[in-house]
């Protein structure tokens, strides 16, 4: 199971460029996300329409990724012929959501190379497009989402009325179509004990607060993925810019308590960060929980010698099940995977020095 | 402290809010006048949830039966998935879509981008929801439902002006 095997044509050893840690604050926001939801006009909504119409979507949507050159070259995938360890992969690496792997029917999934942008036909919608960027980069990634639905809809029509903007099959994403997200990385605040206090004023912006796979999800590895729960009333520019406020607001809330915890827990944060490095170089098993929560600690760590913020994040996503297995090319059981995980983890880390 | 809301019970939540200029306001509040404005955070529902509890309550017991006559969806059905079946849905049920869009959105008039102009969808569309009317209005016209048959006429007619047009 070589990348050459992938059905997606990705490569299972690399993860995508919105992971590099080059963005901007990139060392406290992992990434930034925009996602818009579309349907095409004239055609039933996915719990009316019909396989045909399915297959239509599917196969006018790629004609015109072709033609309006985004697909430049690269095919769509046909998801339900994806094996399922593929499936899941592309879940872990966030360019697919559950439902839609769990959904019925012809379904297309569309990724760049470099994971930056990501397409789901069939989804909920007809349409959901996801452009992803490094650190707090919400702007840009919403400039080039723009762009992108600019592109498609000069050859699609989409379902849209003055009223209430783009029509979506699910009324919590009706007018702009558009979640904004940042996943952000919060060990200051919860080991200060703030986390409370600084979520409230997330949730009264109107703003949701979940874990790091979406809605009802657990918050691993102090990690939490921040989005605009209404999409209609306000336009994308001021969705983009009160999650941007929020979010330098976080950052700064986190640089203080780090501040504070090298002041005055400095011996504390040392230990722990060490011992965590310890342990993942060390390590002959390594369960997923735990390295996510290990590394969360070398993270705030950082600087050290030897290791980097692109290191980091290409662990949290290559440590996952599915993208360890396909990174080893071959499956495992969950034992074995334990086994090959700490390998994989020693392998990254052994010229990091405490 | 007392309350600065209430001014009566003595204050327990100090609440700190944040504006998107970033700047912070701290309040005192008591425990009641807290959880009424949703500042204690196991109070805040998620949208998700709120959505699911308005679905069974609007228009309970009635409307059960209305349906949207593009794409068949009945409220009831509406009201258990959650998804509306075509755009058209959101004029068939404007009474309730008005009230519903408004309590998850908090308004009801979009103000973002818009979509562009003129645009037909690709004629394979075109031609399958002819090829569904006209099924539809064999049907009708078997069931000598001439009303509905006439309104699915209409519709067809329109179809094929479009792809005249094209």
């Amino acid at each position: 199971m070589t990348s050459r095997n992938m059905k997606s044509g990705l490569k299972t050893r690399k993860v995508g460029a919105w992971l590099s840690g080059k963005g901007p604050q990139a060392d406290v926001v992992i990434s930034s996300r925009i996602r818009l939801a579309r349907n095409v006009a004239g055609v039933p909504f996915l719990p009316k329409a019909s396989p045909q119409e399915q297959k239509e979507l599917v196969s006018s949507i790629n004609r015109t990724l072709t033609e309006t050159l985004i697909s430049n070259g690269r095919g769509i995938v046909h998801v339900e012929d994806l094996p399922p360890l593929e499936a899941q992969f592309l879940m872990e690496r966030h360019l697919v959501s559950h439902d839609f792997l769990k959904g019925k029917g012809p379904r297309g999934f569309f990724a760049t190379q470099d994971e930056t942008l990501s397409l789901m036909i069939n989804e909920e919608d007809h349409l959901r497009l996801q452009v992803f960027a490094s650190g707090l980069s919400l702007k840009e990634a919403f400039e080039r989402t723009s762009e992108i639905e600019g592109r498609l809809n000069s050859a699609l029509p989409f379902a849209y009325s003055e009223r209430y903007g783009f029509l979506t099959a699910c009324p919590t994403n009706v007018g702009t179509g558009m979640r904004a997200s940042i996943l952000i990385h919060l060990p200051g605040v919860i080991l200060t004990r703030e986390i409370d206090r600084v979520l409230r004023g997330v949730l009264q912006l109107g703003l949701s607060v979940r874990g790091t796979y979406g809605e009802g999800t657990e918050t691993k590895g102090h990690l939490f993925q921040i989005s605009n729960q209404r999409t209609l009333g306000q336009s994308e520019e001021e969705i983009v810019g009160t999650l941007t406020g929020m979010t330098e607001q976080l950052i700064r809330y986190e640089r203080d308590a780090r501040e504070y915890l090298s002041t005055n827990m400095a011996q504390y944060i040392q230990d722990k960060t060490f011992r965590s490095l310890g342990i993942l170089r060390y390590a002959r098993v390594l369960t997923s929980e735990e390295t996510l929560n290990l590394l969360s600690a070398l993270r705030l760590g950082l600087p050290m010698p030897g290791l980097d913020v692109a290191t980091l994040n290409k662990l949290m996503i290559l440590s996952r099940p599915a993208n360890l297995q396909l990174y080893f090319g071959e499956e495992l059981e969950p034992e074995q995977r334990d086994r090959k995980r700490a390998e994989l983890v020693r392998e990254t880390l052994k010229n990091v020095e405490a | 402290m007392l309350c600065e809301e209430c001014h009566e019970n003595e204050a327990e939540v100090l609440i700190t809010e944040v504006n998107t200029k970033g700047e912070l306001k701290e309040r005192h509040l008591c425990k009641a006048c807290a959880a009424k404005k949703g500042y204690l955070l196991d109070k805040q529902k998620p949208l998700s949830q709120m959505f699911s509890e308005l679905l069974k309550e609007l228009g309970e017991g009635k409307d059960e039966e209305l349906r949207c006559s593009a794409c068949g969806m009945s409220w009831a059905e509406f009201r258990r998935l959650g998804r509306f079946g075509c755009e058209r849905c959101y004029q068939e049920f404007a009474n309730h879509v008005e009230k519903l869009i408004s309590r998850i959105q908090g308004t009801t008039q979009h103000t973002g981008r818009e979509a562009s102009k003129n645009q037909k969808p690709p004629p394979v569309f075109v031609e399958i929801e002819k090829k569904r009317l006209r099924q539809q209005l064999i049907k009708a016209i078997q069931q000598e439902e001439y009303e509905k048959a006439a309104r699915i006429r209409d519709d067809l007619k329109k179809y094929e002006e479009r792809t005249e047009d094209s």
